[in-house]
């Protein structure tokens, strides 16, 4: 799947005529994302950010930031989050997951923008297990299981968590709208090609507990959160939904899915990284 | 519509079912929300796709179950009462 993207001049959102069909929501509840229908595709509005102008049968993507955004934050909306929506789109299985690689092995972590993904990848690769994406996690059917495919090698952390996280020395990072953008270095180590997924581990919200807590998650329940963290461009494409339904129906059949909570103390990191990694030696098959 | 047990059951033309680890997924796709049915109710399920009347479900599972006729038939009755309500399913 390829699309061709083009960027216009920077000018600011003009009120659209139509209403969203769809909208996403941060956890605090301001909407990061609106979804609008267009003759020959969508529009996907980022509130103050940029609109991204998708042409189906040109395969076109049309960005038109806002006067005050960079190139680079604007790449980031394109990558984690319109490139995975056409990814989802186009048949691909896309979940708002971070991926890290133990042992030759996959492991994501799900959970909505602000749970702790990026952080709990950021805290493996500083623990020497790379990166395979901080969001955006592509599921590819690799018989019998699936495999994760690698994205940017990127983390987009909040400045706390690059603060705590990250050698300056060692991995170079910029400042972005709310979050800092780190790349992978000898400090953070990034998995490049692809690895076979053995665990999925769906981050809930924090209870406050004071050691790492994980269960297994019954399949009927991982069904519904794997459904409920999916980049799914049109969700009134009843065809498509049913189609990603069955897919991940299938993940879960093949990959174990628990739900994790820990303690959110940055300190705590290193050891919330071993207590999964023995969990995963314990209580996964990888096969 | 009162169920009984000679009523049958058709699932709703907008629900999607997969089986996933022994339990049936149900996906409506008006609603957009899911439904998980335990062992027992993907058979009951089942049985409705086979068009079968809830009293023939009844037979169907009695013989694999160590319960009462009269309970069966009130978990039969109850669940497709909730497969109604839910707009899963309807009688016909």
């Amino acid at each position: 799947m390829s699309y061709r993207i083009e960027q216009t001049e920077p000018r600011l959102q003009a009120e659209l005529p139509a209403q969203p069909y769809d909208k996403w929501r941060t956890l605090e509840g301001e909407v990061s994302v609106l979804f609008y229908r267009q003759p020959g595709g969508f529009r996907l509005r980022f509130p103050g950010r940029a609109d991204f102008s998708i042409e189906l049968a040109a395969r076109t993507v049309r960005c038109r930031p806002c006067p005050d955004m960079v190139a680079e934050d604007l790449a980031d909306l394109y990558f984690n989050q319109v490139l995975p929506l056409l990814l989802g789109h186009g048949g691909d299985a896309v979940l708002h997951a971070s991926g890290i690689a133990v042992g030759g092995k996959a492991v994501g972590f799900i959970g909505p923008t602000g749970r702790g993904k990026s952080t709990l990848a950021a805290a493996f690769a500083r623990a020497g297990h790379p990166f395979l994406t901080d969001d955006g996690l592509i599921l590819d059917p690799a018989p019998p299981g699936f495999q994760v495919r690698p994205r940017r090698p990127i983390l987009r952390l909040c400045a706390d968590s690059e603060a705590a996280l990250v050698d300056r020395a060692g991995s170079p990072s910029e400042v972005v709208l709310w979050k800092e953008r780190v790349h992978a270095g000898i400090d953070l180590p990034f998995q490049d090609e692809p690895v076979p997924l053995c665990a999925l581990y769906v981050l809930r919200e924090p209870s406050g507990c004071d050691a790492p807590v994980i269960a297994a998650l019954p399949p009927a329940a991982a069904t519904t959160a794997l459904m409920s963290h999916t980049f799914i461009l049109d969700v009134e494409d009843r065809a498509a939904v049913a189609a990603l339904f069955h897919r991940l129906g299938e993940v879960v059949d093949r990959v174990a899915c628990f739900v994790l909570d820990y303690p959110r103390r940055y300190a705590d990191l290193p050891g919330v990284v071993d207590a999964i990694i023995g969990h995963v030696h314990k209580e996964v098959q990888c096969s | 519509m009162q169920l009984t047990l000679a009523s049958r059951l058709v699932a709703a033309p907008s629900v999607v079912t997969r089986d996933v680890g022994g339990d049936l997924m149900l996906l409506d796709l008006d609603s957009g929300t899911y439904f998980g049915l335990d062992p027992v109710g993907s058979e009951i399920w089942q049985a409705a796709e086979d068009d079968l009347s809830l009293g023939e479900m009844c037979d169907r599972l009695q013989p694999r179950y160590d319960v009462s006729r009269q309970q069966l038939e009130q978990d039969v009755l109850a669940l497709a009462e909730q497969l109604v309500a839910q707009r899963l399913a309807a009688p016909r």
